[in-house]
């Protein structure tokens, strides 16, 4: 691990084979501050090092890095009832994470990234809170056949990012709520995420807490790897963090990097039915086809020219477009239209 | 030159992945180290970095379309660069402050840094050279020399003198060992002159070290300004040094005390006693503590007649029972006259240069007339003038020092304090770890200071060394401990050198035969003692000494003895 300012001054201090083992976890519970967090630390980490971040996140959707923001969570509803969405570095699909889950992420370099390995210490913690856990396909850790840890990765051409979710006590109702897939039909290039029937560990040991968890993943990473070098916020560059807490944040990082995709919705108002085909690149409307049968079809034109080249973002389109009616049933339309486009997909 | 782009590895090995992004088209310019384009495959995200540098002239894929690991991606017309790594991001290539460049003007500077050291002694500098190894870009305040106290007026200037007391007791005695040395004499001239290169030697040696690990020192006074904002006040300049973080290492001064005629002529205090070219025919030591015991051992050994008034039972009353008794018996013979449980009330002028020593012991009043008095009653942290009020920083609840956490971090966040400031353990060898555990900490390690092992190296003839607990604070703590006990007169190697005074005493714990503790008095006590710091940081047990070899003929070998005996199994003493 290059600390921050070691980096500066070009010096890696750490020449033995072996693997250092390096630890941190995190006091914040906001999503984007972590994922910042998360790849500070994919930076810094040395040739011979290996890391372990325990994070929770607050009310998050967490997306895939190909995903398509619109289709993969109900994050209009998400927002309004306080929580947030974020999209993460790995691949893999969307995940809905609170305070009763646990996320764990293992940075190493692709040399010294022995999977097999891992995953065993990860087992090995797991057993030690008595769960008898199994892994199903290449990604998900499962027991009584039901997921409960679902990871995903990030790889470059050093250096390899793991992460992955520990279900303790999620609140399953709102996590079917929030990742209910949109009925809009999208046709998209990026990744479709993949619905799992899944258990929260405590239903299994009512006495298993997310800190007894944190911990038995931290001694059994300690038995893997050797005695780990503590981290504290202190290690984080506070100005490198900012920058990347500004992106994690942003609609651009968000919204904007979706992999370019169409939307097509359709709906009956009483003004009459719409059809509305949205064709996007990174998040900006790149063509419009609005048809209806309604007796203002100017009107649905002026608003399908309008809306081209602006990015599919509420207070973009309220600004853009709001200027247009000219009267009453106008008004009414737009906001119907706004309304389907923003909120169905 | 036409390089065909594949995407080589497929993350976790998967036989083909789905093309998500495309950064550049055809006609794009790239840089080796541009990603090309992205993909992911069994849930892993993996961008392709181009090693290569030259205009796409060819992309054979579109996003969402799927390939495998030698599919052609794009082509490149250019070069190939070898070790690409991805772009660094933009917070990493900073240009470092060019704050040389304002030197020539006198006036007012500002220097930049990553962390401000306020005070050179072990402490500051030791904590100056681990920040800057690490990287960081460190400015060094100090108002005097560096190496503080410790190697200027403390630990080294006064092992200067005690090893001319030692050859000056040892020339006198030169006839045991068969050497005759007819006319003897002592040169306070040359003493002090030695002491003063020794010193110079290493201050120099401190310096070159600060300079080569690209430590910026500045010789001036240091005053907060805010929790990033340093103002130092050179002879002909100022200089605000910003910092991310602070380090507060001012260390202590000498304790004034509140005695009546403690200002007269004939009082001194320990760095006068460092300067003294003439000696006094009697002195008397206020304070029978380490650093008066030193000096009544040293001016002893040059001929003085020397008393020492100490307030408590004991001198060196920090030490083990044992070892007191036995320094107090061997300062007797030396003919060091102590005068314990005795309260000093008064200094008085008398009318022949001399003065009277007045003090209480028993309930009764006593005189001691001296030509000289040392003060040795003690050091207090240096926080004045430093502006730690208006920071906001704590004080120790009985309001001496700087308040700090495990960390060494005070009450205010990103400002941290070592050594005898912290009026904790008044130790350089203390100052300078409590130095590396907060640099490591500032450095985002977490880790926590811990007096459970230090050592303590007392300088008297014969010299006494002590780590962790000793026979006393064991048991009021509750353990079961058995004590190895053995002396430094059944040591080969002692009584060739002609020294057959003091013991060794291991204290551990009866069960486990965990090392709590040890107090050694004797030759080579302060190196020995290195051993069994060693033991009770590592919590070893009596088991882990007695089975390790130990060099004959020694005297470490009384350490393995000692460790026997414990167990009642010495081999070559034989225990009452």
């Amino acid at each position: 691990m290059k600390l921050h300012w070691e980096r500066k001054a070009g010096r890696c201090i750490l020449s033995d084979h072996k693997l250092q083992p390096f630890f941190m976890q995190s006091n914040s519970c906001d999503p984007w501050y972590n994922l910042a967090v998360e790849e500070y630390l994919f930076s810094q980490i040395g040739d011979q090092d290996i890391l372990l971040f325990l994070w929770q996140n607050e009310k998050t959707v967490v997306i895939g890095k190909n995903q398509n923001a619109w289709k993969e969570c109900l994050w209009q509803l998400l927002e309004q009832d306080g929580g947030k969405l974020a999209r993460r570095l790995s691949g893999g699909g969307a995940v809905y994470h609170d305070i009763g889950n646990l996320n764990f992420t293992l940075i190493t370099t692709r040399k010294n990234d022995h999977e097999s390995d891992q995953m065993q210490m990860l087992l090995h913690a797991l057993q030690y809170c008595g769960i008898d856990a199994a892994f199903s396909g290449r990604n998900d850790l499962c027991v009584q056949n039901r997921k409960f840890s679902g990871m995903a990765s990030y790889i470059n051409s050093h250096k390899v990012l793991k992460h992955g979710t520990l279900l303790l006590h999620t609140d399953l109702d709102n996590m079917a709520r929030y990742l209910t897939v949109s009925p809009a039909k999208i046709k998209s290039k990026g990744v479709d995420s993949v619905q799992a029937r899944v258990i929260n560990l405590q239903a299994l040991n009512k006495d298993l807490t997310v800190a007894k968890l944190g911990q038995a993943l931290q001694d059994s990473f300690r038995q893997y790897y050797g005695d780990a070098i503590i981290l504290t916020s202190n290690a984080l560059d506070e100005t490198t963090i900012k920058n990347h807490y500004d992106k994690y944040a942003s609609w651009e990082w968000r919204f904007g990097t979706s992999p370019d995709f169409d939307v097509e919705v359709e709906h009956s108002f009483n003004w009459g039915s719409v059809n509305i085909g949205l064709s996007l690149k990174d998040g900006l409307i790149q063509n419009a086809a609005l048809y209806s049968d309604a007796m203002d079809c100017v009107f649905i034109e002026i608003l399908a020219n309008a809306m081209i080249g602006h990015p599919l973002n509420a207070t973009t389109l309220l600004t853009t477009l709001s200027p247009l009616p000219q009267n009453a049933l106008q008004q009414k339309m737009l906001q119907d239209i706004l309304r389907l486009v923003l909120e169905k997909p | 030159m036409k390089i065909d782009i594949t995407a080589k590895t497929l993350p976790k090995n998967a036989a083909e992945a789905k093309i998500t992004k495309i950064h550049k088209q055809i006609g794009d310019e790239v840089q080796s180290g541009d990603s090309l384009l992205e993909l992911e495959a069994n849930k892993a995200s993996m961008p392709i970095i181009s090693q290569a540098r030259g205009t796409i002239t060819a992309l054979y894929v579109e996003a969402g379309q799927k390939v495998k690991a030698d599919d052609p991606l794009c082509t490149i017309e250019g070069e190939e660069v070898l070790d690409a790594s991805p772009k660094q991001s933009s917070t990493d290539d900073k240009p470092s402050l060019g704050y040389f460049a304002g030197m020539m003007k006198p006036q007012k500077k500002t220097v930049a840094s990553d962390l401000c050291i306020i005070g050179a002694g072990p402490g500051g500098y030791v904590a100056a050279i681990k920040a800057a190894q690490l990287g960081c870009r460190v400015v060094l305040i100090e108002k005097e020399h560096v190496g503080g106290t410790c190697l200027n007026w403390g630990c080294i200037p006064t092992k200067c003198m005690v090893r001319s007391a030692e050859v000056y007791t040892t020339l006198q005695s030169a006839e045991d060992y068969g050497c005759f040395a007819d006319y003897l004499r002592l040169d306070m001239r040359r003493v002090l002159q030695r002491k003063d290169e020794v010193v110079t030697q290493l201050r120099q040696g401190i310096e070159h070290l600060l300079s080569e690990n690209g430590v910026t020192v500045l010789s001036g006074t240091a005053e907060l300004v805010d929790r990033n904002t340093v103002l130092s006040k050179q002879s002909s300049s100022e200089t605000t040094v910003t910092a991310k973080k602070l380090i507060i290492a001012t260390g202590s001064r000498i304790t004034n005390p509140p005695i009546p005629g403690a200002q007269l002529k004939q009082v001194i205090n320990s760095d006068i006693a460092l300067q003294l070219e003439a000696l006094p025919v009697k002195m008397v030591v206020v304070g029978g503590g380490v650093v008066g015991m030193e000096f009544a051992f040293i001016f002893s050994s040059f001929g003085v007649n020397v008393s020492v008034v100490e307030y408590a039972d004991q001198i060196l009353s920090n030490c083990d029972p044992d070892i007191c008794a036995e320094i107090y018996q061997i300062a007797i013979e030396k003919g060091i006259k102590i005068y314990r449980h005795a309260m000093v009330e008064a200094i008085l002028p008398a009318q022949d240069d001399q003065c009277v020593v007045v003090f209480k012991q028993d309930d009764e009043v006593k005189y001691l007339a001296t030509d000289m008095v040392l003060m040795s009653i003690g050091r207090e942290p240096v926080i004045a003038g430093l502006g730690f009020e208006k920071l906001g920083i704590e004080l120790n609840d009985n309001k001496k020092g700087i308040k700090v956490n495990e960390h060494m971090e005070t009450s205010v966040p990103g400002i941290y304090a070592i050594g005898d400031v912290t009026n904790r353990m008044l130790l350089a060898h203390v100052a300078s770890h409590q130095g590396i555990v907060a640099v490591r900490n500032i450095m985002g390690e977490s880790c926590d200071m811990d007096y459970t092992a230090v050592p303590s190296a007392i300088f008297t003839e014969p010299e006494i060394g002590i780590v962790g607990l000793n026979e006393e604070t064991a048991r009021k703590k509750g353990y079961d401990i058995t004590v190895g006990k053995f002396p430094v007169g059944a040591n080969g190697k002692a009584l060739a050198m002609g020294e057959s005074r003091g013991f060794i005493k291991i204290i551990a714990e009866e069960k486990s035969g965990t090392i709590l503790g040890a107090a050694i008095i004797g030759p080579h006590a302060s190196d020995l003692i290195a051993d069994l710091t060693l033991a009770v940081n590592r919590k070893l047990t009596l088991r882990d000494i007695y089975e390790t070899i130990y060099a004959h003929p020694t005297t470490a070998e009384i350490i393995h003895e000692a460790a026997l005996g414990a167990e009642g199994r010495s081999l070559h003493f034989v225990g009452s």
